[in-house]
């Protein structure tokens, strides 16, 4: 799929990423390993005391019963064959995995082509009203827009009042009281799924590709889409790695949707793990079981992004 | 004993009362002064030397008062701030703090905050969080001291003597532990739009579920969505199962364990002996038939909201479209008329409230117990229990005797009719106390024997609240009776498995 | 020609939330139930707007106080951490490097409890700090790995000349790096305050019910107490957001500049 001759031609500084290791300049010395440390040191203190020390705390608890208040009970590894053995544990990992599939491609290909879009307006201009008003919607919290999609999806709502104008009457639904249908309208929730984030970052992958690159396409005739797939989508690869590896590390931790929307209802036919962790721990009283949960699912996560990591850095530039 | 019947204290007598208390407190400070004990005229005052504030978070029943404004279109509460008042001029070393009914007194917060020993002294919260989902120990069993006298009731010799007995009996924890003093009754109801009715051409309330259908029918007819809200399996359970297993049967669940009242050890065994499991007892779901046709008149939207959590903020609930005039009828707390008229551009219309039907022709277990009451419960906002030390670590001993005494202080007929009356949203509950006039008729459901058989809320929380969305399903349409019986045999089995093992309820026994 | 109006219907839904948030908080909630998607039904209730104000105009002050603390704290030593992670070599970078990263996989509430309680038992409850540290603390990682990408795109020809004038890596840091940085501080700098400016669950957990408190737990007060006869707090709600955010809008107008210059200088990717 890729270009040979066209990434060969690229000057150096656009291909240059994080993780391809160069010769870095510094001042030589013998210990500037210590100063390597001193930098980090204070972010080690902070992350430690505020990030790792509860968090470590609260991954004890998942080898126990432990219900937040008195004196955890050690279990072992009992929360974790509890956990495979609960069926409402594992539709969530069905779930996530279907949210995850479905979801990441939906944050990531409206962003691009709309930074496609803006990228190819005339006038800066144009451009920079479009950016800011993408943008602007980061002010308001999210349970807003959350609110717009209940009453999209409700029996007498905007979804279905629009299916029986165009005369598909035949497809209303009760989107989120019908545990067929519920965990789908979570997922297509926030049509059309432009997060200013993604937008950004890769509209401004867009804008360091050379001009002369571009130039050359069209001086050869290459259309709109040709264009798009031989040189904009390759040329990018660093920020689809960034937004992919954020994605992954987000999509599985969306709780408020099912919070705030279905409740991980009808059933459990929209429970996730960490909302089932977060209805076991807080709902329930088990904290424990909830902890639990969310070790194996940090523990998932991780081993994501580090393969991640390592299969890009094993990608020749 | 004697009790003033004003519906708004303040209105009439405050300034008397006032002045009646400060000579209270003078003769107490005097006979203190001379030496010995405090000797009232009829009841000995306990003395109490601890010195320093109480913080009182006390809910939706929190007074204004120093730092804290009325929240807009709230009616302005006084009566806790006049008898904390009250109370510092007979303990002028002891303070009450109100804390900001802003307080985060969710689940997840409580818990943090016992975690840390940081809880409020003293803290509104539903029973059944304390006896249930909380950890145990971090609320002071009341028990001992329901059964000693209450100093500030004269001639009183146990507490518990002016508290409703089945409330009491109700609200106590597993092994008997009392962990709030339960000083409401909130009532649920049909509460419906005059004007509406009228306009549907319905002059009397319906007498029967038939009745009911009926105008249902008739409001839909004319263009009025009859009713809405989110379907309500904790309080249609109490109604219909009470009244399908019926007083000997009731009696005989409640007689299981020790403890009176229906608790949920009597429900397991209640369970373990066939009477609430599905599978083996037809009553138990032949009443969801009869719900799913009422709910097949609410809006839909209201309907389809998620059962479990709370409503999403700003979603129509049942009662923001009563307010807007949009639904003839809910079935709801006896807050609703005074939501309605503190709900700011709310629809201009009198409120009526009538009982849930007779049940007679829902099904062929009906019976002749009349359980229209049973859906409404103690459980509001006079629920109030003392932190202990391990979950508030600037409790202490001394502290607790000072909590405890106004906890008694505010806890005594007098002065619960005083509190409730005030909001208006309840009825107090303690011996001889009258609720406001609209809810004269609404009283012989919590004098009268009750029984809140809900066929197992507490065996687990994530078992009742599979229940609750599997009920919500089936009378939303999404499943059939038979898939319905089959998955909420299923859930009721794991929970009350889990209930047996956790509390070590031994079956035999029984 | 057709680009444009794609884009422009594009963007009025991805805005339509703050219309929404707009057209309910100037309507009652009996009003909200005709019709919550438009202007329906009259007369506009801008006393909400004065009542919202009313309980969080103090709020402000504190939560400008945290988060503007918390970002500074966030970026100085994020971007510190940034440059050795990209500059320095050091025995163990990449386990350290990783073992920052995996703080963005744990979910805040799970950590809650024993965090609540260190904060506590520092004695920072009812203080700014019992926020402003744990925030430091949290915006790390993210803010690291932005820096690292951007840090280690600087060419190295920049540094050379300082290098051999025996330039030490704190002067590189002062000199060379950071004020090249300005666009991606801002950047993070944004990212960081929508999330502190709007965070609940910690500080109504931290600053609970005293006077000082920041605006999400002032404006979520709006919908307490439970049992009490009102309706109308969801659209006054709306309201105290939209003040809210007010700020924000000041701040993304002032910056917007450096902050889509952040974005768009190619360096936030792997």
């Amino acid at each position: 799929m890729q270009p040979r001759g066209l990434t060969a031609a690229l000057p150096e500084t656009s291909a240059r990423t994080v993780t391809h290791r160069r010769l870095v300049s510094g001042p030589n010395s013998s210990r500037r390993w210590v100063i390597g440390y001193l930098f980090i040191l204070p972010t080690l203190v902070f992350v430690g005391v505020f990030s790792y020390y509860p968090a470590v705390k609260a991954m004890q608890g998942a080898f126990s019963n432990w219900n937040g208040f008195n004196p955890p009970v050690f279990v072992g590894l009992g929360n974790f064959v509890q956990m495979f053995q609960d069926p409402v544990f594992i539709a969530s990992l069905w779930h996530v995995l279907i949210w995850t599939v479905v979801g990441i491609p939906l944050s990531l290909i409206p962003p691009f082509l709309v930074a496609e879009m803006i990228f190819h307006l005339g006038k800066a201009r144009s451009q920079y009203v479009f950016r800011t008003m993408f943008i602007i919607p980061m002010v308001l919290p999210g349970f807003v827009g959350l609110l717009i999609w209940l009453f999209i999806y409700q029996p007498t709502g905007l979804l279905n009042q629009f299916l029986g104008a165009v005369g598909l009457g035949f497809l209303r639904h009760q989107w989120l009281a019908d545990p067929h249908t519920a965990l789908g309208a979570l997922i297509g929730m926030g049509f059309p799924w432009i997060g200013a984030f993604q937008l950004l970052v890769l509209y401004a992958g867009l804008q360091a590709i050379p001009m002369e690159i571009l130039d050359a396409a069209a001086v050869d005739g290459v259309g709109t889409w040709s264009r798009i797939r031989a040189i904009d989508i390759p040329m990018i690869r660093g920020q689809w790695k960034l937004l992919f590896i954020l994605a992954i590390v987000s999509v599985p931790q969306n709780l408020i949707a099912p919070l705030i929307l279905t409740d991980g209802g009808p059933g459990t036919a929209t429970v996730t793990p960490v909302f089932y962790m977060y209805q076991t721990a807080i709902g329930y009283g088990l904290y424990g079981y909830g902890m639990a949960i969310a070790f194996l699912l940090f523990l998932a996560m991780m081993l994501l992004a580090i393969v991640n990591m390592k299969y890009i850095q094993s990608q020749p530039d | 004993m004697t009790i003033g019947s004003d519906d708004d204290y303040r209105k009439g007598d405050r300034f008397v009362m006032y002045r009646k208390i400060t000579l209270a407190a003078a003769c107490c400070m005097v006979l203190a002064g001379a030496g010995g004990l405090v000797q009232a005229k009829t009841a000995k005052i306990p003395a109490i030397h601890w010195k320093g504030t109480i913080n009182f978070y006390a809910q939706s029943l929190t007074p204004v008062g120093p730092g804290i404004k009325q929240v807009s279109g709230e009616r302005p509460l006084h009566a806790l701030y006049d008898l904390s008042v009250q109370f510092n001029h007979l303990y002028p070393n002891v303070h009450i703090h109100f804390v900001n009914p802003a307080y985060n007194s969710s689940n997840q917060a409580v818990i943090a905050n016992a975690a840390a020993g940081t809880l409020k002294d003293m803290m509104w919260n539903q029973y059944e969080n304390y006896d249930f989902v909380f950890p145990q120990g971090i609320a002071y069993n009341l028990m001992p001291y329901f059964r000693q006298p209450n100093p500030y009731i004269p001639g009183n010799k146990h507490w518990i003597g002016v508290m409703n007995p089945s409330i009491v009996k109700e609200t106590l924890a597993p092994g008997g532990q009392a962990y709030v003093v339960d000083g409401d009754w909130l009532a649920v109801n049909f509460f419906y739009n005059k004007t509406l009715f009228k306009k549907a051409g319905i002059t009397t309330t319906p007498k029967t579920w038939a009745q009911l259908l009926q105008d249902c029918k008739r409001l839909k007819a004319h263009g009025i969505t009859p009713g809405a809200d989110r379907p309500s399996y904790d309080w249609w359970s109490r109604v219909f199962l009470g009244n399908y297993l019926g007083v000997p049967t009731l009696k005989k669940i409640s007689s299981f364990s020790k403890s009176p009242g229906i608790s949920e050890f009597d429900n397991a065994i209640a369970y373990y002996k066939g009477i609430i499991n599905p599978q083996k007892n037809p009553r138990i779901m032949a009443w969801w038939p009869a719900m799913r046709q009422l709910y097949h008149y609410w809006n839909p939207n209201t309907t389809a909201l998620p059962v479990n959590g709370s409503v999403p903020a700003g979603a129509p609930t049942g009662e923001s479209l009563f307010a807007a005039g949009k639904v003839a009828m809910v079935f709801q707390g006896s807050w609703t008329p005074n939501a309605v008229k503190y709900t700011k551009g709310h629809a201009k219309f009198a409120v009526g409230s009538f009982p849930v039907p007779s049940l007679t022709g829902t099904s062929k277990y009906a019976t002749k117990y009349n359980s229209s009451g049973d859906a409404g419960g103690p459980q509001a906002a006079f629920q109030f229990a003392i932190s202990t030390p391990q979950a508030d670590h600037a409790m202490n001993a001394g502290k607790f005797q000072a909590a405890l005494d106004f906890l008694r202080f505010i806890s005594t007929p007098q002065h619960d009719q005083m509190i409730v009356n005030e909001m208006g949203n309840m009825m107090p509950t303690f011996k001889g106390t009258t609720p406001i006039k609209a809810f004269r008729p609404l009283q012989t459901a919590m004098t009268k024997p009750w029984y809140q058989e809900d066929g197992g809320q507490y065996m687990t929380a994530e078992e009742y609240a599979t229940i609750r969305s599997i009920f919500a399903e089936y009378v939303g349409g999404h499943i059939s009776l038979k898939a319905a019986a089959s998955q909420y045999s299923k859930a009721v089995a794991t929970g009350f498995h889990q209930f047996v093992l956790a509390h070590h309820v031994n079956l035999a026994k029984y | 020609m057709w680009l444009p109006a794609g884009l422009i219907v594009l963007a009025f839904i991805s805005l339509y939330p703050i219309i929404y948030a707009v057209i309910n908080s100037l309507k009652t909630e009996p009003q909200s139930t005709v019709n919550p998607f438009w202007f329906t039904n009259w007369p506009l209730q801008w006393s909400n707007f004065l009542i919202a104000f009313e309980t969080i105009w103090h709020a402000f002050f504190t939560s400008a106080i945290i988060t503007s603390v918390s970002v500074v704290g966030i970026i100085a030593l994020a971007s510190l951490s940034g440059y050795a992670f990209a500059r320095i070599p050091f025995p163990a970078k990449n386990v350290l490097f990783m073992i920052i990263f995996g703080l963005l996989l744990v979910p805040g509430f799970l950590t809650l409890i024993p965090l609540f309680i260190e904060i506590k038992d520092f004695g920072l409850l009812d203080h700014d700090l019992g926020l402003i540290l744990p925030y430091i603390a949290g915006g790390q990682a993210f803010a690291i790995f932005v820096f690292r990408s951007f840090f280690s795109g600087l060419p190295d020809e920049i540094f050379e000349s300082a290098v051999m004038d025996g330039a030490s890596d704190l002067t590189l840091y002062g000199r060379i790096v950071m004020p090249l940085s300005i666009p991606i501080m801002v950047t993070i700098a944004i990212i960081n305050v929508v999330g502190i400016w709007g965070d609940y669950v910690l500080p109504s957990l931290v600053m609970n019910a005293t006077g000082h408190r920041t605006l999400a737990v002032a404006i979520v007060s709006f919908e307490a107490p439970k049992f009490a006869p009102s309706l109308n707090v969801y659209n006054i709600e709306l309201a105290a957001y939209l003040l809210a955010s007010i700020p924000l809008l000041f701040l993304f107008s002032f910056l917007m500049k450096y902050f889509i210059q952040g974005m768009t200088s190619g360096s936030i990717k792997m």
